[in-house]
């Protein structure tokens, strides 16, 4: 049995990998999740072994988290992706930023979680009933405007005169975003005020669980700094980025498997 | 045509209820005992028995089902908790109204249960909004009397309420015809009270520290309380509780204890035990509550100073009104000491805060609630939902999360 | 198992008492004064609850109207206020009646010492009648404006013997309420305070007797608990 620790976020729409050794991030990798998850683990793993020249047998612990966690054999723990994503950020806190407030987007939820002076949750709230403020959203207006996820962000800076978006619906949306086109609206102000509105759905569930202490975004969205700007101008205050976004949930996880090792070697 | 809609419905709540009866005997050791009750609720809810039994039907725990009793009726509590009826119930009732009473209606307009047709009358507290409407809404179906609850605390409120008990009696006797029977009254008061004590030590047992049954079975055998008679209740639920107190006796200490949870909010009915099945298969433990169905239904002794009619009648009125918790009233320091006291008493160490969608004064209260956790250290997370299935998956979510926060707190 | 068993024992001293005072008591007038004094200053209200003959009496009528169950009436908060001032008017009276007089008004309403004299004016009679009626009706009803009573009862605040109450862990029930019979509030509506001993109070315990939860309402004898309230209350008969 080594000293290497591995996490898997088994997302709706990304499975992903992260190896981390002695509180140190590795390597990290994500595929498509795919029909089927384990498959996908597996290869998964293969990948982030080759990428550390390691093995299986290198690895302590296999921990799982996301939707799908149950149904990748492969892991030796499961664990819930609100505690994975809390644990994560004691790695993928940028320096000098010690977050109380953790804003995860993912690609069909986003999550709020406040954390207390140590980093233990002291609440949450998450929406998973509703796309409008997810990834999903964004992706369907990029979708409709002819371009990607990646490219939606500079775009939206390019704004001059932001729409005012009416629908919460990312189905309803799209009606708006046609409409919209016809009234000769430039992509960029269709996205800024697409960006603005998904701000105002998160902020929404944000603003009960905000207290003084550092905001910082996490999983997918964070990558899209349009939103990140959106976010601080609803919320009012700075929102900080963190390292390795998309893969918090799968660090926290390797964390915890790590920790909850070293705990049961402590006890016996 | 009408046959096969009857024959449906029939099919339909006898599956969820024999669903959710599987469930509760499917845990590794059953009570010796439990089977009882079990069948109490089958007989209801998945035979559809009928009986020649004469019945007044009543609505929240406001109804001393004494009077009831004192008139030679036997009282039914129709506060329904069927996902099916409350589909049914959906296209009558306003869509935010709460599911309780979505499947009350329900189960009224699809005169297929026996317990809802067999009733001569049902008594209804006025007391939240969608009881005070749904009075002119039930009575289509069957003679409903309204019962005024006065919603503050003071004295001046308790002398209303004691009328109110007083023309209550009036009303029943106007519409039966029946006269009513102090000894009677008194005889449903002992036997009632001894139903009472066994419910305290039920519940005692499963706040000791090793708990020999669970939640979700503990709500189901006070639930069945409200469709059995008093003295076979209280019978059955003695040699339950002599079995459990053996077993307990005999059982090991556990070398991890299961995360103690407190369930507060909404009540959680048969067969709508969704979320203590969902706990206990996440690996809590739920060693009380205070939803009026199950932890309320039976706490509470009447204390009569003295047995006539007038003082009994006092003895129901401060029991039934003046002890109860329910948040639509006025005054919330009542429910805050009684929920702080629980707390202590169950060494709880989180507390589930159950809320049915619509259910607004519950609600209202969950920041004090909060507050008062805050004080005394125990963390608390809101669950929503409704009657259906179809939330499982993302309440699974926020409950596993929360049994992980426990554990870490530790 | 103390459902009604301080009740009971309490009836018995009673009993005692009246034989005592009532039988025997002519010729130890001085004792029984300085007992009564020293009784006073020590445990304000014990006396009336364990002693008095008049009290005895009161409880008796009141047994009496349990068994053949006849309510009793209440009166409302507000006229409850208006007649508060009778109890210190009465005690001016007595008081003023006895230094300045020397005066008993007690034999106009002790029926044993009223039919004792000679004296058996109708206007006893129909004095003794109307306190018996009120008593038979209201609980100890005289108790409430006795001045001898009130008396004592300045003491009760500072009596070594106290009631004392677990606030949260009340459910207001009102079971202490119904069964006080000297109607105090402060037993049900207090949250805060734990020691409620009230100057009205006449140690009766019926509010640790019939208090359904465990250990809300005790009765503390030099700060130890001697009698606390148990989940077990007492059955219906």
């Amino acid at each position: 049995m080594g000293n290497y620790y591995v996490g898997l976020d088994a997302g709706s729409t990304y499975l992903k990998a992260a190896l981390i050794k002695d509180n140190c991030v590795l390597g990290a990798e994500l595929l498509p999740t795919g029909i089927d998850c384990e498959e996908t683990a597996g290869k998964l793993l293969e990948k982030i072994y080759a990428s550390q020249s390691i093995t299986r047998n290198d690895i302590a612990v296999i921990t799982a988290t996301g939707y799908s966690r149950r149904s990748i054999g492969l892991a030796d723990a499961t664990i819930s992706e609100i505690t994975a994503h809390a644990c994560g950020v004691q790695l993928t806190a940028p320096e000098n930023v010690h977050p109380r407030l953790i804003i995860d987007i993912g690609g069909q939820d986003s999550k709020i979680i406040s954390l207390g002076p140590d980093g233990h949750i002291v609440n949450f709230t998450m929406n998973d009933k509703c796309a409008a403020g997810t990834g999903k959203f964004l992706e369907v207006v990029a979708d409709l405007l002819e371009t990607t996820i990646d490219q939606i962000a500079s775009l939206a800076k390019e704004s001059t005169d932001p729409c005012q978006i009416n629908s919460t619906c990312a189905v309803f949306a799209q009606t708006e975003v046609i409409s919209l086109l016809a009234q000769k609206k430039s992509r960029s102000d269709i996205l800024a005020g697409m960006h603005i509105a998904m701000a105002n759905r998160i902020a929404k569930m944000a603003r009960k669980y905000k207290s003084d202490g550092d905001v910082m975004m996490t999983g997918g969205g964070a990558k899209n700094d349009a939103l990140r700007l959106a976010l601080e101008d609803e919320l009012m205050c700075d929102i900080y980025k963190a390292n390795y976004p998309q893969y918090n949930g799968a660090i926290g996880a390797a964390l915890i498997g790590m920790r909850n090792a070293e705990k049961e070697f402590k006890k016996s | 045509m009408e046959e096969r809609t009857l024959e449906r419905y029939k099919r339909n709540i006898s599956r969820v209820s024999a669903g959710s009866l599987k469930q509760l005997t499917s845990t590794g050791n059953v009570p010796k005992g439990l089977e009882y009750f079990t069948n109490v609720l089958k007989r209801t809810f998945v035979d559809f028995e009928k009986d020649d039994n004469e019945y007044i039907g009543s609505y929240c725990v406001m109804v001393p089902d004494e009077m009831i009793y004192a008139f030679g009726y036997r009282p039914l509590r129709l506060c329904a908790g069927h996902s099916v009826a409350a589909m049914i119930g959906d296209e009558i009732v306003p869509r935010d109204a709460c599911p309780v009473l979505k499947a009350t209606v329900g189960f009224h307009a699809m005169r297929v249960m026996p317990i809802y047709q067999q009733c001569r009358l049902a008594v209804l507290p006025i007391t939240c909004d969608g009881k005070r409407k749904s009075a002119a809404l039930l009575s289509q179906y069957l003679p409903v009397i309204p019962l005024p609850i006065e919603m503050d605390k003071s004295e001046e409120r308790f002398a209303q309420n004691l009328q109110n008990m007083h023309a209550l009696m009036k009303s029943i006797f106007k519409e039966t015809g029946r006269r009513f029977s102090n000894r009677k009254l008194i005889e449903s008061c002992k036997s009632i009270n001894a139903a009472q004590q066994e419910a305290y030590k039920l519940y005692g047992l499963l706040s000791s520290d090793n708990p020999p049954v669970t939640g979700s079975q503990v709500m189901a055998v006070l639930n069945s309380y409200c469709y059995d008679t008093p003295e076979s209740w209280a019978q059955h639920a003695k040699i339950l509780n002599a079995g459990l107190s053996q077993k307990a006796a005999a059982m090991q200490p556990l070398k991890r204890e299961k995360p103690r949870i407190f369930i507060a909010g909404s009540p959680i009915t048969f067969p709508n035990y969704k979320l203590p099945f969902l706990m206990e298969g996440l690996g809590a433990q739920i060693v009380g509550d205070e939803t009026c169905m199950a932890g309320r239904l039976l706490y509470d002794p009447v204390v009569p100073d003295e047995y006539s009619t007038d003082g009994i009648l006092r003895a129901l009125t401060a029991r039934y009104v003046c002890a109860c918790t329910c948040p639509v009233f006025e005054q919330t320091d009542d429910r805050l000491s009684s929920l702080t006291e629980k707390l202590r008493q169950t060494k709880a160490e989180g507390v589930i805060y159950h809320i049915l969608r619509g259910c607004t004064p519950y609600d209202f209260e969950l920041s004090m609630v909060e507050q008062l956790a805050d004080k005394l250290d125990i963390p608390v997370l809101r669950v929503e939902t409704d009657f259906s299935a179809e939330d499982a998956e993302q309440v699974i979510i926020r409950l596993e999360a929360f049994v992980e926060l426990i554990e870490q707190r530790r | 198992m103390k459902q009604r068993k301080i009740t009971a024992f309490r009836i018995m001293c009673l009993l005692i008492a009246v034989v005592v005072l009532v039988f025997l008591g002519s010729g130890y007038r001085i004792i029984i004064l300085l007992l009564s004094i020293f009784s006073a200053l020590v445990f304000g209200r014990l006396w009336c609850g364990y002693v008095c003959p008049l009290g005895f009496y009161q409880e008796l009528l009141s047994m009496l109207r349990k068994k053949l169950h006849i309510p009793t009436f209440h009166v409302s908060l507000k006229v409850k206020s208006y007649l508060r001032p009778l109890k210190w008017i009465i005690l001016v009276y007595f008081l003023t009646s006895v230094l300045f007089f020397g005066l008993r008004p007690v034999m106009y309403i002790r029926p044993d010492l009223s039919f004792s004299s000679a004296d058996m004016s109708i206007y006893k009679i129909i004095i003794v009648g109307i306190v018996t009626g009120i008593c038979f009706l209201k609980e100890r009803a005289f108790c409430k404006y006795c001045p001898l009573g009130t008396l004592r009862g300045f003491v009760n605040k500072i009596s070594f013997g106290k009631i004392k109450k677990d606030g949260t862990a009340c459910t207001h029930c009102r079971a202490c309420l119904e069964c006080c019979p000297m109607d105090i509030r402060s037993i049900y509506e207090e949250r805060n305070k734990s020691d409620i001993t009230h100057s009205d109070c006449i140690y009766c315990m019926k509010c640790i007797e019939a208090c359904p939860e465990q250990d809300v309402l005790s009765f503390t004898l030099f700060g130890k608990k001697i009698l606390s309230s148990k989940r077990n209350i007492k059955q219906v008969k």
